[in-house]
C-alpha cells in the first residue's frame, strides 16, 4: 500500500467520524425534553393565544349553563361559571406565553419547591 | 350575500353538498364532498407513502427523501416531547399529522373543499385526542391523576376555587385545539376568496380602472404563500400539542 493511499483512506476514516458525530448532535437535540413546557419561540408560532382566551369563556359558559339545567339554579351558575371561565382562559395565556406547559393543572416550579422540602 | 354581478360570495366554498344521499336510523350519513375530501387525503398520501417508499434505497431519491423527512421530523417531534413512553403512540400521530397536512394541503387546490375549516371535523379530532389521552392517564395512574387539578403551594382557602378553575382549564383543551386550526384554516380561506373576488370585480370596471385589479391580485399572490405556511403549521401545532398532552398523561406531576 503506498503513503498516498494509508493517506486517503485516513482522511475517510475521519470524515467517516464527523458525519457519525455529525449525527449523534441530531440525536442530542431531539432527546426528551422531560416537561410540557413550550420552548421559547414556540408561543409565537402557536400564534392566537386569544383562541385560548375565547376557549375559556366558552367552556366555562358551557358547563355552568349545564349546572344550572342540572340543579335547576339558572342563571347563578351560568354567571359564576363564565367568570371562572375567563380566569381560566388568562390562566392559560399565561402559562403558554411563559413556558410553564399548556392548559394543564399545575405549576411547576411550587412542585419543585415543595418536593424539595 | 346577494350576487352583484354573477360574484360568489367568499362562504359559499365552505357550503357541504352531498353527493350521495344516505341515512342510517334517522341519523344523515350522506357522503358528502367533506368526506369525499377526507377519502381523497388518505389516498393521496397512502399513494404518496407507499410509492415513496417501495424501493426503500440506501440513498433515498427525491420522493423517498420527503416521505423520510415526514417521518424523522414525527420521530423527533414525539422523542423530543414524550420521550421512550411516547413510542407507542408513534403511528396515531404520524396519522394525525399527514392526515391534516394533507387535508390543509389538498384545500389550497382551486375548486377544491378544506374539510379542516369546519369545526366538527377538527373538534371530532380534538374530543377523540382528549378523551384518548384522559383514558391513558387514568389507566397509567389511576385515581392518582385527579391530583392533576390540585395546584401545590396553593393556600388553602384558594384551593376548592383553583380546582374549579384548573378542571375548566383541563377542558378548555379539545375547545381551544379545534378552534385553532378551524379558525385558521376558515379565516384564511375567506380572505383568499375576499382577494381574489376584488381582483375579478375590479377588473370588471374596464378601461384604466383595470389595472387596479392588479393590486388584489399581486396581494393573493402573497397570500397564497401565507396560506401554504399555515395549511403546514396549524397541521405541525395540532400534532406538537397532542404530544404534550400525552407527555402530560403519561408523565403525571
Amino acid at each position: 500500500m503506498s503513503e498516498r493511499d494509508q493517506q486517503g483512506g485516513q482522511d475517510r476514516l475521519r470524515d467517516i467520524e464527523r458525519r457519525i458525530e455529525a449525527v449523534q448532535d441530531r440525536q442530542e437535540t431531539a432527546k426528551y425534553r422531560g416537561n410540557s413546557a413550550i420552548p421559547a419561540g414556540m408561543g409565537a408560532i402557536m400564534g392566537r393565544v386569544a383562541t385560548e382566551l375565547v376557549a375559556g369563556v366558552i367552556v366555562g359558559t358551557f358547563i355552568g349553563w349545564l349546572l344550572d339545567r342540572w340543579l335547576e339554579t339558572s342563571p347563578l351558575f351560568l354567571v359564576v361559571m363564565f367568570f371562572l371561565g375567563a380566569i381560566a382562559g388568562m390562566l392559560n395565556v399565561w402559562r403558554v406565553i411563559t413556558g410553564r406547559g399548556l392548559a394543564a393543572g399545575y405549576f411547576d416550579e411550587h412542585r419543585d419547591s415543595s418536593s424539595k422540602k | 350575500m346577494a350576487n352583484s354581478g354573477g360574484m360568489h360570495s367568499p362562504v359559499e366554498q365552505f357550503e357541504i353538498s352531498k353527493i350521495v344521499e344516505l341515512s342510517a336510523g334517522g341519523y344523515d350519513i350522506s357522503f358528502t364532498n367533506s368526506s369525499l375530501f377526507m377519502l381523497l387525503a388518505i389516498a393521496v398520501s397512502g399513494i404518496f407513502l407507499f410509492s415513496a417508499m417501495r424501493k426503500g434505497e440506501m440513498v433515498p431519491g427525491r420522493m423517498q427523501g420527503a416521505a423520510e423527512m415526514m417521518y424523522e421530523f414525527v420521530a423527533d417531534m414525539v422523542r423530543s416531547n414524550v420521550g421512550n413512553e411516547g413510542r407507542p403512540y408513534f403511528p396515531f400521530v404520524f396519522t394525525l399529522f399527514v392526515f391534516l397536512l394533507f387535508g390543509n394541503m389538498l384545500g389550497l387546490i382551486p375548486y377544491s373543499y378544506t374539510f379542516t375549516s369546519q369545526i366538527v371535523v377538527t373538534f371530532a379530532m380534538a374530543a377523540f385526542v382528549f378523551v384518548g389521552v384522559t383514558l391513558i392517564a387514568l389507566f397509567k395512574h389511576g385515581l392518582h391523576f385527579f391530583s392533576f387539578f390540585v395546584p401545590a403551594g396553593a393556600p388553602k382557602v384558594l384551593i376548592p376555587f383553583l380546582i374549579v378553575i384548573e378542571v375548566i382549564s383541563y377542558f378548555v383543551r379539545p375547545v381551544s385545539l379545534s378552534v385553532r386550526l378551524f379558525a385558521n384554516m376558515l379565516a384564511g380561506h375567506t380572505m383568499l376568496k375576499v382577494f381574489a373576488g376584488l381582483a375579478v370585480m375590479i377588473s370588471g370596471a374596464g378601461g384604466i380602472a383595470m389595472a387596479g385589479s392588479l393590486l388584489p391580485f399581486v396581494a393573493l399572490i402573497g397570500l397564497t404563500g401565507l396560506e401554504v405556511l399555515v395549511a403546514a403549521l396549524q397541521a405541525y401545532v395540532f400534532t406538537i400539542l397532542t404530544c404534550m398532552y400525552l407527555n402530560d398523561a403519561l408523565h403525571l406531576h
